[in-house]
């Protein structure tokens, strides 16, 4: 899974974290690397659809934090990701 | 690698550096980065352009604006066009008793002899006047004398009150150069004076009179092209596209279709073959009735006679595939002979319309047919009573058509796209209740 939306979703579902902090997070557990446009095109986006928000800093390091849409979203696209997770192994267990 | 990098920020939006340059800026310093991080930044850039580029606003902003500049710029190339007018009063002689009826009968012929071939022809070649010049270089004399009689001279009655027949009527001749305009102008009004005065002989129905009561006006100002309706028609059809391609942008399967279908339709149509018409006008005069001497021209024989000509060899496919009644069948729907007008006394109009696949084949059809609707006339029965014959005039010779009639393969691409928009917006509706149904 390489939808740098779902991983920044993904990211954030465990705290509030800035950009450089996502980047480091996402390639421990995904083992994807985020350039930085593409994180700040995610996150855009991200924040134009009300999926996350920024919280208050006191220096240029922006965190953001997850929304209860977002986190309904990244719900749906989990289950939906599970399902077909699911369904391939029990395709690929009788070979 | 700063330096490259600071450029390559600079390429985001200026509204998305407002938001996002801070946090931007503290992220590049902790990440360090390198080239593939700053070819990163510059896919990043373009893509947050284009978004902004394809906002609705700029969109529709930038159409129109590209609608109208385009539309002025061919308004600019247009040729001006100017009218010239003369109004002429017409009356009949002190003395002789005013039957309305009658004399808007003569006028109705002395018009029709003003715009026939022969009357147009002359002045377009005189050399004072020398007209569409240009034109005559690349059109057909018959086209141009067909635009000047439907588009640049328009006679109107100036209709009195009270219901009566008009005493007075406006000769107007539009032209691109204001001088020519006022002179043919003027040439048309001399020609149907000289025209009217003619048609007198009988004591009992002297000629009518014509008057200038308004001599051909020199106009001032062109009456066309209004070049600020034309950059408006501009920035309206610039806005519709915009709408479209913005409706485009968002259901890509819709427009999708709908150019599919287009395309599909407008390829199917160049399997239809093209038809051309070509037409005449003649002036008959039968003893007997007109539907008679049409009847007569239309006769299954000789129909069957132009058919088999061998210069014509009309309908050979068919004639291979179907008996011969049904292809002459076939014909007499390919013909039209029209009454043009009521009768005026002084004979009949008639246009003979034939519509083929080649236009040269239409063309020499229809010069066959005047043949046989003059060999008709010549057939009639006699009748003593009956005036003299006055010759058969043809007032149009047969026209060589440019441009088929059919099909209008524009028109038929249009409807399959409007066929097609439906078609891609049922497509999308069906996959979002699939994709609805899977979640």
């Amino acid at each position: 899974m390489t939808d740098p939306t779902l991983l920044v979703l993904a990211s954030l579902a465990d705290g509030d974290k800035h950009g450089y902090a996502m980047m480091e997070d996402i390639q421990r557990f995904a083992n994807v690397r985020l350039g930085p446009g593409t994180l700040y095109g995610a996150i855009t986006r991200l924040e134009q659809r009300g999926w996350i928000s920024p919280v208050q800093s006191q220096d240029r390091r922006q965190p953001y934090t997850i929304t209860a849409l977002g986190r309904q979203y990244l719900e749906e696209q989990v289950a939906t990701l599970d399902r077909v997770v699911k369904a391939a192994l029990t395709r690929l267990k009788p070979a | 690698m700063k330096g490259w990098m600071r450029l390559a920020v600079r390429l985001y939006p200026p509204g998305w550096r407002n938001r996002y340059g801070a946090e931007f800026g503290a992220l590049l310093e902790e990440v360090g980065p390198g080239w593939r991080d700053f070819w990163d930044v510059v896919r990043g850039a373009l893509a947050m352009q284009m978004k902004v580029l394809w906002s609705f606003r700029n969109v529709i902003a930038a159409c129109g604006l590209a609608g109208a500049t385009i539309a002025a710029l061919v308004a600019f190339q247009m040729d001006n066009r100017y009218v010239s007018n003369t109004v002429l009063r017409v009356s009949t002689p002190a003395g002789a008793k005013t039957d309305e009826d009658a004399l808007a009968k003569q006028l109705q012929q002395v018009q029709e002899q003003l715009l026939s071939r022969s009357s147009l022809a002359g002045i377009i070649q005189r050399r004072d006047l020398d007209l569409y010049q240009p034109e005559r270089h690349r059109v057909p004399m018959e086209d141009i004398i067909q635009s000047m009689r439907t588009q640049d001279i328009r006679i109107s009655p100036l209709q009195p009150a009270g219901g009566r027949v008009a005493n007075a009527f406006q000769i107007q001749f539009s032209y691109a150069d204001p001088v020519r305009a006022q002179a043919v102008t003027r040439a048309l009004a001399a020609r149907m004076m000289e025209l009217t005065a003619a048609k007198g002989g009988a004591p009992d129905r002297p000629a009518a009179e014509l008057e200038v009561l308004d001599p051909a006006s020199l106009p001032d100002q062109p009456i066309y092209p209004n070049r600020l309706a034309i950059a408006a028609f501009g920035l309206i059809g610039g806005l519709a596209t915009g709408l479209i391609l913005i409706g485009a942008r968002r259901w890509p399967i819709v427009a999708a279709t709908g150019i599919g279908v287009a395309i599909v339709a407008g390829g199917l149509s160049f399997l239809i073959p093209d038809r051309y018409v070509s037409n005449a006008v003649v002036r008959v005069t039968p003893t007997e009735s007109v539907n008679d001497l049409i009847g007569r021209a239309l006769s299954q024989e000789v129909l069957l006679g132009i058919i088999q000509e061998p210069e014509l060899d009309l309908y050979h496919r068919e004639r291979a595939r179907r008996p011969i009644a049904s292809v002459v069948e076939s014909m007499r729907h390919d013909v039209q002979i029209l009454l043009v007008r009521g009768s005026h006394g002084n004979g009949e109009l008639l246009q003979i319309r034939f519509s083929y696949g080649d236009r040269h084949q239409a063309q020499a059809a229809v010069r066959s047919l005047l043949t046989a609707l003059r060999e008709a006339q010549t057939m009639e029965p006699s009748n003593s009573q009956a005036p003299a014959r006055p010759a058969f005039e043809i007032l149009d010779p047969p026209s060589l058509p440019n441009q088929p009639v059919f099909p209008n393969r524009l028109m038929i691409a249009l409807l399959g796209l409007g066929a097609g928009l439906p078609l891609g917006a049922a497509v999308l509706w069906v996959r979002n209740r699939r994709t609805l149904k899977a979640v």
